[in-house]
């Protein structure tokens, strides 16, 4: 049968890209650098993760969020089909999450309590820091709902496009102030994983 | 009126104004030299216990900081004594623990830091010590704009 081989070929060709994309989008696994002032142009972007006007399907209503955790691309919904895009880091293999919630809260210089499991590591690391340049939630902060997850700048520009933090998205400080004065609270946002192969 | 009298009368309102002007310029609004915080007095042996430890880099924030490091009690930082006189502590960057001293300077500044001498850049740099809270800089810049200003609140007193 001609269809057997077809079939193979089909499913290697989805698991080769599968693992190619794996490994392209793999984990960037560096620590939090609290303090850390990063430059104008590690703020500098690579073309495809600054914001941007883009076609972008969607029944959803303009002003909405919409997070595409796999692409690792927040768009703010515009009508007509258009969205601006912002290139996001995005939660970790195992801190992947989806669903809708609302921006319960917004933020200016958010506050930083490292993790526990930071100060283990780091003991003389203070428990609480107060927002500023260098916090590791960067300039703004969007509360969703009651959840602990939230849309925050960062002080670590590298770290856009990948997967690296506890479930929370973040951006470049320029990105999250520009998001920040568009969006109000009350903002939809709808996060979303793509399935998995 | 005669042109004396008015000559008198011109002189006295121009040197009232004068006083005026110079009364705004007195010997106190002279620069003056910057003024070196008291020295603080802190002994080593009061130091161990537990604190709750939180920092902040814009002075608006001091208040609110200070009462989120006494919430940080709950995942206490521990000074324990050492076995030389000084204390246990960490430092960014060390492997590990170390016995820390209360050092002075020839300005009389306090710090707290590994032996040595005074304000080297390992060490923090003791801002105050009131009611056994512990307010800090660290001397190196690096830490300093990493960490701003570090406060330790007791947790005993919290």
């Amino acid at each position: 049968m001609p269809v057997r081989p077809l079939a193979f070929l089909v499913a290697g060709l989805v698991a080769l890209s599968t693992s190619a994309f794996a490994k392209k989008q793999k984990e960037l696994d560096i620590p939090e650098q609290p303090g850390y002032v990063p430059t104008k142009a590690e703020e500098r972007l690579p073309a495809k993760w600054r914001p941007q006007p883009v076609f972008f399907r969607t029944n959803e209503k303009p002003g909405t969020i919409v997070i595409h955790t796999n692409e690792r691309f927040l768009y703010l919904v515009k009508g007509n089909d258009r969205a601006i895009r912002y290139g996001v880091g995005v939660g970790r293999v195992g801190f992947e999450w989806q669903g809708v919630h609302k921006i319960s809260r917004k933020s200016e210089w958010p506050d930083w309590r490292p993790p526990a499991e930071m100060i283990e590591r780091q003991p003389y690391l203070p428990r609480f820091m107060a927002g500023g340049p260098g916090n590791p939630l960067g300039a703004r902060a969007l509360y969703l709902g009651e959840t602990i997850y939230r849309i925050h700048g960062t002080n670590q520009p590298k770290t856009i496009g990948h997967a690296m933090s506890s479930g929370c998205f973040r951006m470049i400080n320029p990105d999250v102030m520009d998001l920040y004065e568009r969006v109000p609270v009350g903002t939809r946002v709808i996060v979303r994983q793509a399935a998995k192969l | 009126m005669t042109r004396l009298s008015s000559f008198l009368i011109l002189t006295l309102l121009l040197s009232g104004l004068a006083a005026c002007t110079s009364a705004t310029v007195s010997p106190g609004s002279a620069p003056q030299a910057a003024v070196a915080p008291p020295p603080v007095q802190v002994a080593a042996a009061s130091l161990p216990g537990e604190y709750g430890l939180a920092s902040y880099h814009r002075e608006e924030d001091k208040d609110r900081t200070l009462s989120q490091a006494k919430i940080a009690c709950r995942n206490p930082y521990k000074i324990d004594p050492g076995s030389s006189g000084g204390v246990v502590m960490h430092a960014p960057g060390q492997p590990g623990p170390a016995e820390f001293f209360v050092k002075k300077d020839a300005n009389g500044a306090s710090f707290l830091g590994p032996r040595g001498p005074a304000g080297a850049p390992q060490d923090q740099r003791i801002l105050s010590y009131d009611n056994g809270t512990l307010v800090t800089q660290w001397v190196s810049g690096r830490l300093r704009t990493v960490y701003g200003t570090m406060v330790y609140v007791p947790c005993a007193q919290s």
